[in-house]
């Protein structure tokens, strides 16, 4: 499964809780649904690809103003789509 | 950790089909298709081409296996979906704004607790939230009806002071009339002095 389907299925089901691109790594390595093992660049990147208006900004993120790190969330057009997938749930 | 459907590797004719087909079929099947339709439509899609034939008893045995699990998996869903309703209740009910990074962050920690407990705990967890968010929806219910009823008491009180002062207006009006004067000043009963007063009114405002 590509990894961005596993990251928007993580974010979605769990929105509007956000997270850091290590956690959202470390969480989408362990649920063994990506079709290759992903690195924190590879998460890093398919993140900014999540957030582009080329993929309809299905994740959009905020920098923590006290550990000034981003947190990454799923938006409300994220949620749609994941739902119109068939609510994927990711576990790990 | 438990294998998650979509790691499952389903050796099975209908499990070899791509996910988006089988995806199709379970949310078919949920909706209570028959296995006659469920067949021919499997048979005839683009993706089963050229491979064998899928019948009745594979279908039979995914209903088993590959539906199964994919109910399970809509009952994981589901259950992360409450946690993350119960996280960000909890975050609002905090004073944070939702929609600020610093209650979805809190949202996220509260939510790899919830993800991380026994799933009775968290469950039970879950409920205690929605029961005392319903207990505050409640109260909120029965303060906004207390408001609308105050308020009507205090339109009525208006009223009743509106009535008064026109009556007041209107006995000075009429108290000033020589003819009504010596109507109320008169003999006879005060249901007599009432018809004339009103037979006299009438008359006035047709003048």
């Amino acid at each position: 499964m590509q990894l961005r389907t596993v990251i928007l299925a993580f974010l979605a089901a769990r929105a509007p809780a956000a997270y850091k691109a290590a956690a959202i790594h470390s969480r989408c390595q362990r649920s063994g649904m990506c079709a290759t093992e992903p690195s924190l660049a590879a998460t890093e990147a398919a993140l900014r690809e999540l957030a582009s208006p080329r993929l309809g900004a299905l994740v959009d993120m905020a920098i923590d103003p006290l550990d000034k790190v981003p947190y990454w969330y799923a938006t409300d057009a994220g949620i749609r789509r994941w739902t119109l997938d068939g609510s994927l749930s990711v576990e790990g | 950790m438990s294998t998650t459907p979509a790691t499952r590797a389903y050796r099975s004719k209908i499990g070899r089909l791509p996910w988006a087909v089988r995806h199709e079929l379970n949310e078919r099947l949920r909706d209570g298709a028959t296995g006659t339709d469920l067949l021919t439509w499997l048979n005839r899609h683009p993706a089963q081409r050229g491979k064998p034939r899928i019948n009745s008893q594979n279908l039979s045995d995914w209903r088993t296996s590959g539906y199964a699990d994919w109910l399970r998996d809509l009952e994981r869903a589901h259950h992360i979906r409450t946690y993350a309703e119960t996280a960000q209740h909890i975050a609002t009910a905090a004073g944070g704004d939702p929609a600020a990074v610093g209650s979805r962050i809190l949202a996220g920690r509260m939510l790899d607790m919830l993800e991380g407990a026994e799933a009775e705990t968290a469950a039970d967890f879950a409920r205690a939230v929605a029961s005392l968010r319903k207990g505050e929806t409640d109260a909120q219910k029965l303060e906004l009806e207390n408001r609308k009823l105050t308020l009507a008491q205090q339109n009525l009180e208006l009223e009743k002071q509106k009535f008064k002062r026109l009556t007041c207006e209107t006995f000075l009006k009429w108290y000033q009339d020589k003819t009504a004067v010596e109507i109320a000043a008169g003999p006879g009963s005060n249901e007599d002095k009432i018809a004339a007063l009103l037979a006299f009114m009438d008359h006035q405002q047709t003048l």
